[in-house]
């Protein structure tokens, strides 16, 4: 059995649901003589794996499919052994260089230069060059991404990259200017609704239009996220009702009462409950600013618009700061308690002002 | 006439050695060392009687009650080398511990008691040199040599002494068993074979740098394989170090009163405290400490520290301090520097101004080789010391600042800045302290703890889950819609 | 770009440099940039002084130390690759080091690489016998993002080498470019070049492509978005002839990655904070670029003409922090969140 965000995936570049537009360029760009290097970026959820895919499959036909995981190794110039987790075909080979930290950048040479200088085996394959697909391109380090773009322009015989960014913000230009950049925006609320009409109908459910609607709002315009909301709710309750509860990512609620907390109580006892909720979030893996944007929000709800104006500047400041040192408790906390503060003072000026 | 000084200032001094010759020749009428001339002060008698050069030797157990070990553990090698020595097989037996745990005093100590004759191998030191040839017929030398050495020694009896049990005792392993561990269990192979009296090994365990001790060598197969008995020692408790000193203080009473002060009860104190367990770095402090001619100035400066503080829970710690330099633990412990940070101190000196009894600036110099350490126990603990929400907000701003700073690795000197900005926050922010006694906590393993792909098998394995998406959007669903 | 040279089917001289070329083929059709690259100085667009300058030396055969420096696609890297090639004609390749920001430029290979190349000493005949300057040239492109170390460690090679070895040093801004080194250097500013002649150049290369671009608007369109750097413009037209097979102003601005100016007008105009989570909330989600909005908005808000200046003020002040952070990593929801917080602000006070 497998999931739903799995098993009706697209497989065809005209098969897909939306931004068609743009599936028909890119068909168009596989027939080109020529293949550029892509980077492609989008939220998450967008599609944008699903749109690589499809494109390999064009490129290389159902050989792209065959999938197996290996664990490559690599030794940095410090002499220290690293592995990470690639999955390859036979015509491309995919990496999250992010997974070894500050090493991303050892990891994209020596993979890139293998790949290049192993050359294509079958030659009656119809491309002379193997792809190369490097997830979060936009959190590798400075470094990395600039020993990528002389790596770009010396294998570009026999070898491509598809860059996949969430942003193209924390691209350095360099590498931007020598890809073909494919925005994929995040699917609308009702493209959502769609899909997930479609999905129910080839697995033979009735779907009502309200659940699909409130399904697609809470999904944050993310269509992975909203295919597994259905799968869980079908899991929960079925056959389904317009006005059934749709299960929330459990790290959001999380994050919410973490915020509940702090508003309910300004004080260092409460802020080590806090801290200790946060800890939780960061070890399993919730990224640091994800958690920002999530207290941010739930902070702001029922404070004036100057207090709003502060806290925000605040949160910009502390997770700036984050990414420059390397905890990123201490600044998770540091806008706790700042907003602590102010949020303390603020309530008493108020009450002040009722007496 | 002073500039001609200046400029003849060789002739000055041509003029002036005629005086230090006399008093060298005097010296040497003496027959007294030139370096032990300042005492000539007190009493030129004792300089003669502290000629024993292996002073060391003075304080050694000479009875078995004497070793500062624990009885159980001496009873358990004493029991060893009878039964060892009265079959006179060729047993072996290891002996591990933390340096200066009384290893070496047990064995001969119990030795000299049955009359067992120790031989012990020590490397010599010109094979060490590698020759022109290389080094392979070297090593070759070195372990045969060894091997030769123990062997004989294990086999034949000296003419001169008619012992009738032999020990064989190594402590000091050729450098070529580090290298290839192999050739030792050779060694150990012919050994078991040829030789007819007990060996014995002794291993320091360290904690600094686990490769290239001697213990290694012993593998668990290893020991298995020749019957080897593996006996640990700990480090010396505080009551045995007190005793053996209180031992070494009556020997100074009885015999060397001329070369020792008698040391005060203070002194052992914080020499128990500083020596961490160390029966020889306590017997060798206590040496220095109590020697004539140098203690004035260590016994004075002890007695002023005493009076600026005068309660005794201080008492112990300021002695201890003082004699920082005598024992092994120099550095102010992690500890004892989180605490310095979060309770600071104020002092008002005699002109008004209020300063931290530890400044910042102190502090800092103990834990710049680990400055991110250090401030991860600072964030980890500080919290319960605060009252006010606004101050732990200015102490979290100043931790936040010295995060980012520390991590600023081209600049060398952020770092120090980092825990600068950090500790000088955190000391001032505190303006309304709780009082209360709070446990020291290590801070918090923050490594990302991935769900593992096994634990959700509905996931498609051919397809890289991204450590990101699988947590933000996966795991919460599988976990439904796979129950 | 480098895998050109190896197989040597390109002279040196057609290096190109690193910033903002786009790479995509091992064979021809080249990327424009490089097809349509100034053969002599004479094509340089718009650069009347330093062309000027450049012919007297070319005439004279010597050339002084060179640091060019201005804004990107000004058409630095061509005059000094152009001129190089008409001092050396075909022994270019022996005669010129290029380096560029992606190779290693650390003090290490400036110690190394670039002394042993310039204390080579070269005749002043080519091998055919004809005469040819006695000197090589030495071109560090994007001299501006070397350290300072490296940078110092040029200087002493520089003055010794005098003899044997010009150096061209190409950089953005001068003032990252460390004081004795722009002392031994002949400065030439490139100014931004005129949009006609951009223009011009574009029509022509459009021409030799066979490419439809009809009237005039839609190039004006490609200058306006590429704020007269002539590469970008290049780049962006080819893209988008290759990505969508002709060239529309939608088209320009989606390969560009521009934000499209009503969305920088309605974050300029935002009223309340939801209003501003809803715009940064579905502005994300459309995969625009954060830090290209910035930059569109400083443009929007120096221009604007109902803003104050003290509106002004605070809000560029406050894009001027944002863009910093934000190069620094910093997540874009936060810092538009925050820059969104200030133009509400600034608009409720004016």
């Amino acid at each position: 059995m497998s999931l739903w965000v799995d098993k009706h995936r697209p497989r065809d570049l005209m098969k897909l649901d939306y931004h068609k537009d743009q599936a028909i360029r890119l068909k168009s760009l596989v027939q080109q003589s020529d293949f550029p290097h892509l980077l492609v970026y989008g939220p998450s959820g967008a599609g944008k794996k699903t749109r690589i895919m499809c494109l390999l499959r064009e490129l290389y036909g159902s050989g792209a499919e065959r999938l197996r995981q290996e664990t490559m190794h690599f030794t940095t110039p410090s002499n220290k052994k690293i592995e990470i987790m690639t999955v390859s075909s036979n015509y491309h080979i995919e990496v999250n260089p992010t997974d070894v930290g500050i090493h991303d950048r050892v990891v994209i040479m020596d993979l890139v230069k293998n790949v290049a200088q192993t050359h294509q085996i079958d030659s009656s394959g119809q491309r002379e060059f193997k792809v190369v697909i490097l997830n979060e391109v936009d959190d590798l380090t400075k470094d990395a991404q600039h020993a990528l773009r002389r790596t770009m322009e010396k294998y570009v015989a026999t070898c491509r990259l598809i860059l996949i960014a969430n942003s193209i913000s924390r691209v350095i230009p360099a590498i931007r200017s020598r890809c073909l950049t494919i925005r994929v925006p995040a699917p609308t609320e009702s493209e959502i609704a769609n899909v997930l009409h479609i999905v129910c109908k080839k697995e033979g459910l009735s779907l009502p239009t309200e659940l699909a609607m409130r399904i697609a709002k809470s999904s944050d315009r993310n269509l992975r996220r909203a295919l597994l909301m259905c799968e869980a709710s079908k899991v929960q309750q079925y056959p389904f009702t317009a006005d059934q509860k749709v299960p929330e990512p459990d790290w959001q609620i999380f994050i919410k009462d973490t915020a509940r907390m702090a508003l309910s109580e300004q004080s260092p006892k409460k802020l080590g409950e806090v801290r200790q909720k946060l800890y939780e979030l960061i070890i399993h893996g919730i990224p640091p600013d994800i958690i920002f944007a999530g207290l941010l929000k739930e902070l702001v709800r029922n404070c004036d618009m100057s207090m709003k104006c502060q806290i925000a500047s605040h949160a910009a400041q502390f997770e700036h700061r984050m990414r420059l040192g390397n905890k990123p408790i201490f600044h998770l906390e540091a806008f706790v308690a700042k907003f602590m503060a102010i949020y303390k003072k603020f309530m008493e000026d108020s009450l002040g002002d009722v007496f | 006439m002073q500039k001609e000084r200046k400029w003849f200032k060789p002739i000055f001094e041509f003029n002036e050695t005629s005086s230090p010759k006399k008093n060298k020749r005097n010296d040497a009428k003496n027959k007294s060392p030139t370096y032990e001339k300042p005492s000539k002060r007190h009493n030129s008698n004792t300089t003669y009687n502290f000629n024993d050069k292996n002073w060391m030797k003075n304080f050694e157990p000479v009875n078995i009650e004497d070793v500062a070990v624990h009885y159980k553990k001496i009873h358990e090698v004493e029991e060893w080398m009878r039964t060892a020595c009265n079959k006179s097989n060729n047993d072996m037996l290891l002996l591990s511990g933390p340096v200066g745990s009384g290893k070496t005093a047990t064995v001969r100590t119990l030795a000299s008691k049955y009359n067992i004759k120790v031989t012990e191998w020590i490397t010599p030191v010109d094979i060490e040199y590698p020759s022109v040839l290389g080094d392979y017929e070297i090593k070759e030398s070195q372990s045969k040599k060894f091997l030769e050495f123990i062997i004989n020694s294990a086999n034949f009896t000296s003419l001169l002494d008619n012992n009738s049990c032999k020990l064989v005792l190594v402590e000091d392993f050729p450098n070529v068993f580090i290298r290839s561990p192999t050739e030792f269990t050779d060694v150990l192979q012919q050994y078991k074979h040829r030789a007819k009296s007990p060996i014995v090994f002794i291993c320091s365990e360290t904690h600094a740098d686990n490769k290239n001790t001697a213990f290694h060598l012993f593998t668990a197969s290893l020991k298995e394989q020749f019957n080897i008995h593996h006996i640990m020692f700990n480090s010396v408790s505080a009551t045995g170090l007190k005793a053996a000193l209180k031992r070494a203080v009556d020997i100074i009473s009885k015999k060397y009163t001329f070369t020792y002060n008698i040391p005060t009860a203070d002194l052992i104190e914080s020499i128990v405290n500083s020596s961490g367990g160390d029966i020889r770095s306590a017997i060798l402090n206590l040496h220095f400490a109590s020697l004539k001619g140098s203690q004035f100035n260590l016994e004075t400066s002890i007695i002023k520290e005493k009076e600026v503080k005068n309660k005794t829970s201080r008492k112990k710690k300021s002695v201890s301090n003082k004699f920082m330099s005598l024992g092994k633990d120099q550095t102010v412990s992690i500890l004892h520097g989180v605490g310095r940070v979060l309770n600071p101190k104020e002092i008002t000196t005699s002109d008004g101004h209020k300063i931290m009894s530890h400044a910042p600036k102190d502090i800092i110099d103990q834990f710049l080789s680990h400055p991110s350490s250090f401030i991860n126990f600072l964030e980890e603990n500080y919290l319960p010391h605060f009252s006010c929400i606004n101050d732990v907000d200015k102490a979290l701003m100043a931790l936040s600042e010295g995060d980012c700073l520390i991590s600023e690795w081209r600049e060398k000197i952020c770092q120090e800045y980092g825990l600068y900005v950090a500790i000088a926050g955190l000391m001032t922010a505190n303006k309304s302290p709780v009082s209360a006694w709070n446990p020291v906590r290590g801070p918090k393993n923050m490594k990302i703890q991935y769900p593992s792909l096994s634990e959700l098998p509905i996931l498609e394995p051919n397809y890289l889950y991204k450590g990101k998406v699988l947590v933000t959007d996966y795991l919460t669903y599988t976990k439904i819609i796979g129950s | 770009m480098q895998a050109f040279l190896k197989t040597g089917k390109i002279s040196n001289a057609d290096k190109p440099s690193s910033s903002g070329t786009k790479v995509v083929k091992k064979k021809p059709p080249a990327p424009w940039v490089e097809k349509y690259r100034p053969k002599t100085i004479d094509d340089i667009v718009d650069q009347g002084e330093v062309v000027q300058v450049l012919r007297e030396c070319l005439a004279g055969g010597d050339l002084p130390h060179l640091l060019f420096y201005g804004p990107p696609g000004t058409g630095k890297t061509s005059a000094i690759l152009a001129a190089a090639r008409q001092l050396f004609g075909d022994i270019t390749r022996d005669r010129v080091l290029e380096l560029n920001a992606s190779d290693e430029r650390g003090i290490q290979v400036i110690r190394d690489k670039v002394k042993s190349f310039s204390q080579l000493t070269v005749s002043n005949k080519r091998p055919d016998g004809r005469p040819c300057p006695p000197y090589k040239l030495v071109i560090l492109d994007e001299a501006d993002s070397m350290t300072s170390a490296a940078q110092a460690a040029l200087r002493r090679t520089m003055e010794r080498e005098t003899r044997t070895t010009r150096f061209c040093l190409i950089c953005n801004y001068v003032s990252r470019i460390i004081p004795p080194i722009t002392s031994r250097c002949s400065k030439f500013r490139f100014k931004p070049l005129a949009r006609e002649n951009v223009i011009k150049r574009l029509q022509e290369v459009c021409e030799a492509e066979g490419v439809d671009v009809g009237n005039g608007e839609i190039l004006q369109e490609a200058v306006h978005t590429c704020e007269g750097d002539l590469r970008r413009a290049l780049t962006a037209l080819q893209c988008c002839q290759r990505l969508i097979g002709k060239i529309t102003p939608e088209g320009l601005i989606e390969v560009t990655g521009l934000v499209p100016q009503e969305l920088v007008d309605k974050f300029l105009s935002t009223k309340n904070y939801s209003e501003l989570e809803a715009f940064v909330d579905s502005f994300l989600m459309d995969a625009y670029s954060a830090s290209q909005l910035l930059e569109q908005l400083s443009a929007t808000v120096v221009q604007s003409g109902h803003l104050t200046n003290k509106q002004k003020c605070v809000i560029s002040e406050k894009i001027a922090v944002c863009s910093h952070r934000l190069l620094d990593g910093g997540a874009e929801v936060m810092q538009l969140t925050d820059l969104g917080c200030t133009i509400i602000m600034a608009n409720s006070d004016p």
